[in-house]
């Protein structure tokens, strides 16, 4: 088990006037450790990506609901983001996470959410059971 | 009054300075602030200025495919300026630049 040198937990309501607040914590916590203007220009896109995913499909755009984020630093620099909720989960997580996947649910989407998570930061990992939630692990280990 | 862009047509070209963090909460206002001019002047070429954006995640990159798609509806092209170095590497990563009627400059 590495050692966790700092952590931080918020929990949101999924409103989208909310993913610009999420960003902005997490980078602001993320900070503390001095990452390159990219590596932070990467996370907040990793992280505002998971929290519009959220928003956005488990919750349907209700305006309802919890978004849920933890943000780990440990000691040798890797920071680890989960951000997860309690809403529908994802019935094929492997075809939801295929490039430019999307549901089309009438809005303009690319479907390119788990694509730039994946691909601006270093591992992800998601778990979804439907009718329970979501939860996305993503994990960057920041220059020394 | 639209606080998130300024809008100026000269000469066919409908420049879009876009003023605000582009993502899912604001990309509906600023599509329909778009879409409403690109249908008032019926330009020739839509250019979408990033100068002043700070932040831009993949619902910029649906905003700009979208616009692409009413381009070839109304015969406009777009053309793409100021993009910082992640949202580059992000329309990149899109394939967005390979569409016939968009444009990045450097």
């Amino acid at each position: 088990m590495k050692r966790i040198e700092n952590e931080m937990k918020l929990r949101l309501v999924a409103k989208s006037e909310n993913e610009s607040v999420a960003r902005s914590a997490v980078s602001a916590f993320v900070a503390v450790l001095n990452p390159t203007v990219e590596e932070l220009g990467d996370i907040r896109l990793a992280v505002s990506e998971a929290v519009t995913n959220a928003i956005v499909h488990a919750y349907g755009g209700s305006g309802e609901g919890l978004v849920y984020i933890s943000v780990r630093l440990y000691a040798d620099r890797e920071i680890s983001v989960e951000i997860s909720d309690k809403g529908c989960g994802i019935e094929d997580v492997e075809r939801a996470r295929e490039p430019f996947f999307t549901t089309g649910d009438g809005e303009e989407r690319c479907g390119m959410g788990f694509l730039v998570m994946q691909s601006f930061m270093d591992s992800l990992s998601v778990r979804s059971k439907v009718g329970r939630g979501t939860a996305v692990l993503m994990r960057k280990k920041l220059t020394p | 009054m639209n606080e998130n862009l300024s809008l100026s047509y000269e000469a066919d070209v409908l420049r879009v300075s876009l003023l605000c963090e582009v993502d899912h909460h604001k990309a509906r206002q600023l599509r329909e602030a778009i879409d409403r001019a690109a249908f008032a002047y019926r330009p020739r070429v839509l250019q979408l200025d990033f100068t002043a954006v700070r932040f831009m995640d993949s619902s910029g990159v649906a905003l700009i495919l979208g616009r692409s798609a009413l381009g070839e509806d109304l015969g406009f092209c777009v053309v793409l300026s100021g993009l910082a170095p992640t949202a580059r590497r992000l329309l990149r990563l899109s394939g967005i630049e390979g569409r016939r009627n968009v444009t990045v400059r450097p």
